[in-house]
């Protein structure tokens, strides 16, 4: 998911899109939210589905993270059925929402689970008929009914990921697989541990640390996780999700850090034997992207299409080969385990790890306010 | 009377121009700051005033703070550097002035955030100058950490400006004829002295306009803080962005427009006074 991918290249896409493009974007979706009502809530939820064939209809307007997915594997899809897939990205969540609300007829887009879960109660994508899908039978039995979408009717799991630390074991010594390692160690190592800059991340690792729900909404509970994280502050070289660089450049010993990253990571360093990423026994904050078919899509029948085409164990092989995630598929979990977890057992993500971990949910309304003040504290103190 | 129509004329492109690029987005972030938001994240339009009350809880005001010391900091480094700068290539550049101005002018060409980022490469714990100081017998562990430090911050922001004080402090000195410093010489004027009392007021007016262009956007600037800052580094507009960000809009709404009334005030009051200090010593 970009919070990691987007930075692979390094941050400089990430700030380049996710701050620039966000402020002329913003402004842009303003105006579009402003002039025309967006093009969801065609019909109510009960209204009859209106199922896509899977059958080309088009050329591909494809919406995701950069650098998530095998361009080969793109090349593939188009030489086999003589279509073009228009690739557009975006840097984060919000960005690829305020698109999708403004309008513009994407025929595939990638959402984390929350913001699924947000778009179907928002009767904001097209239904999908598994029927339509030769290899729906790749997709594990949980995700045939997803908590975030019932019944799996509008979304295709794509990859699944946990948030961890990953530390230099040349430099680091004391890990002891908890959140508190954080905390005992920040004195020792200051100037040297980034923390993830992403509230949900941070503040709701504060959270769990300290036992309590990782989403909370209770006012008390959020001010105490973040008068936590504000204890190690003044030990910290920073805030980033920039968490590839950081560890690449050498200015981070500790990172907060997507799993997914720290694979990255490793192929990018020439010591990759130092680095070392372990997820915390209070709580291990995990989530998957999907794919969908939004509403407005023009092309549906293309985009089923190419769903079934990226869960085709060979595709979700040579996928999983180029993005380092383990892909919710069989075989893209076997390629997963087979490629990067044999070889760096600490970066092992089951199937079964990933349903029993801690989802984070978005919050939104006078909880996001919440959330949002306690985490402006947490920065600007 | 008809070369009067024909100005107002010229004027409706724009006059248009405002309107629809300001006027009308403008208007569009007040009234999502006084909204909510669906499940979506799209504006609801209402009527929340609370947006604002929440804008004006103290523990923003060291961020406002921060911004304030930040952008003045940065102008001030500015003027120091720029105005010699300017001063330069205005009376010993020459046939080359507009070449120099040019070459002020050229880095601008690249992308800003590539040029940040090279700052990266330059200052990194283990970029060029840690580099070099290491090869110059300094120890390299630790390393100097220049990255993440609020002084990262303002001369990322220097370095993003500097040409908007160079430029209009240029003009005004090309505008001034150099017999006026010749006068004040002979007038007995030691350099300080003529410079004081004959250059820099004659300058005033670009001074003034120098410092408008760095001081406002460097308020409100957030990628300089967010690429080179650290955690003690945290402006404004990364608050801004970060509501945006995590799909707080109208809250991020408020937030701008207080930010723009804030920063509208400071200009009109800046304005006025020098106005009158340029009609003084005009």
């Amino acid at each position: 998911m970009a919070r990691r991918i987007w930075e692979q290249e390094v941050g400089r896409r990430e700030i380049l899109r996710g701050g620039v493009g966000l402020a002329l974007g913003g402004s842009a979706a303003l105006l579009a939210a402003c002039g025309g009502s967006p093009t969801t809530t065609a019909a109510g939820p009960s209204a009859t589905p209106n199922y896509p064939k899977a059958q080309i209809d088009g050329d591909l307007e494809w919406f995701n993270w950069t650098q998530y997915l095998s361009p080969d594997v793109i090349a593939g899809f188009e030489k086999q059925y003589g279509v073009k897939v228009n690739q557009h990205n975006f840097d984060n969540m919000q960005d690829m929402m305020s698109k999708l609300n403004s309008g513009i007829a994407y025929d595939i887009t990638f959402p984390t689970m929350d913001f699924v879960y947000r778009l179907v109660q928002a009767n904001a994508l097209l239904p999908i008929d598994h029927t339509q899908l030769q290899n729906w039978k790749e997709v594990p039995t949980y995700f045939n009914n997803p908590w975030y979408d019932p019944n799996a009717l509008y979304s295709v799991p794509y990859a699944i990921w946990t948030t961890g630390i990953c530390w230099r074991n040349d430099i680091v010594s004391g890990m002891t697989g908890s959140w508190n390692d954080l905390w005992t160690l920040a004195p020792k190592y200051n100037g040297k541990i980034f923390l993830l800059d992403d509230f949900q991340e941070t503040l709701g690792m504060s959270l769990v640390r300290l036992g309590l729900d990782i989403n909370s909404t209770k006012a008390g509970d959020v001010e105490y996780a973040a008068n936590e994280v504000l204890k190690i502050k003044p030990d910290l070289r920073g805030f980033s999700t920039d968490d590839i660089t950081n560890l690449v450049n050498g200015s981070a010993a500790i990172h907060h850090a997507w799993s997914g990253d720290v694979y990255q990571v490793i192929q990018q360093v020439n010591n990759p034997q130092v680095f070392q990423y372990e997820t915390c026994k209070e709580g291990v904050p995990t989530g998957n992207d999907t794919m969908v078919i939004p509403r407005a899509a023009q092309h549906p029948g293309t985009a089923l299409k190419f769903i079934d085409w990226m869960l085709a164990p060979a595709n979700a092989t040579t996928n999983v080969k180029y993005f380092g995630y383990p892909q919710v598929t069989n075989t893209g979990l076997k390629a997963y385990q087979d490629n990067v977890a044999s070889q760096y057992p600490f970066l092992a993500l089951s199937l079964d790890q990933a349903l029993h971990g801690l989802r984070e949910i978005v919050p939104i309304g006078s909880t996001l306010r919440l959330w949002n003040q306690e985490w402006t504290k947490v920065k600007a103190g | 009377m008809t070369a009067n129509r024909l100005w107002r004329l010229l004027l409706l492109p724009g006059g248009l121009w405002l309107v629809l690029l300001f006027v009308v987005p403008f208007g569009v972030v007040i009234a999502v700051s006084l909204g909510t938001t669906d499940i979506l994240g799209r504006p609801v339009y209402g009527w929340h005033p609370e947006n604002y009350t929440a804008v004006f809880d103290p523990i923003f005001l060291p961020v406002l703070l921060r911004s304030a010391v930040f952008a003045i900091a940065t102008t001030v480094l500015c003027l120091l550097i720029g105005y010699p700068v300017a001063y330069m290539i205005a009376r010993y550049g020459g046939r080359y002035r507009n070449l120099l101005v040019v070459l002020i002018i050229l880095p601008w060409f690249a992308d800003y955030l590539v040029r940040i980022y090279a700052w990266f490469v330059i200052l990194g714990d283990q970029g060029i100058v840690n580099g070099l100081l290491h090869l110059a017998g300094l120890p390299g562990t630790p390393p100097i950490i220049f990255l993440n430090t609020p002084m990262s911050v303002i001369g990322g922001l220097v370095y993003d400006y500097l040409p908007y004080m160079v430029l209009p402090i240029y003009a005004a000195l090309e505008r001034m004829d150099p017999a006026l410093i010749e006068a004040g010489k002979d007038l007995y004027g030691s350099p300080a002295r003529t410079f004081w009392h004959v250059t820099w007021p004659y300058t005033l007016s670009g001074v003034i306009a120098g410092a408008v262009l760095v001081g406002l956007p460097a308020v409100g600037d957030f990628a300089t803080a967010q690429i080179l800052g650290g955690p003690k580094t945290y402006m404004i507009g990364n608050l801004i962005q970060d509501s945006i960000n995590t799909g707080d809009w109208p809250f991020g709404a408020a937030l701008t427009v207080v930010l723009m009334a804030i920063l509208s005030l400071i200009m009109l009051l800046y304005i006025r006074s020098a106005s009158r200090q340029v009609q003084a010593l005009g």
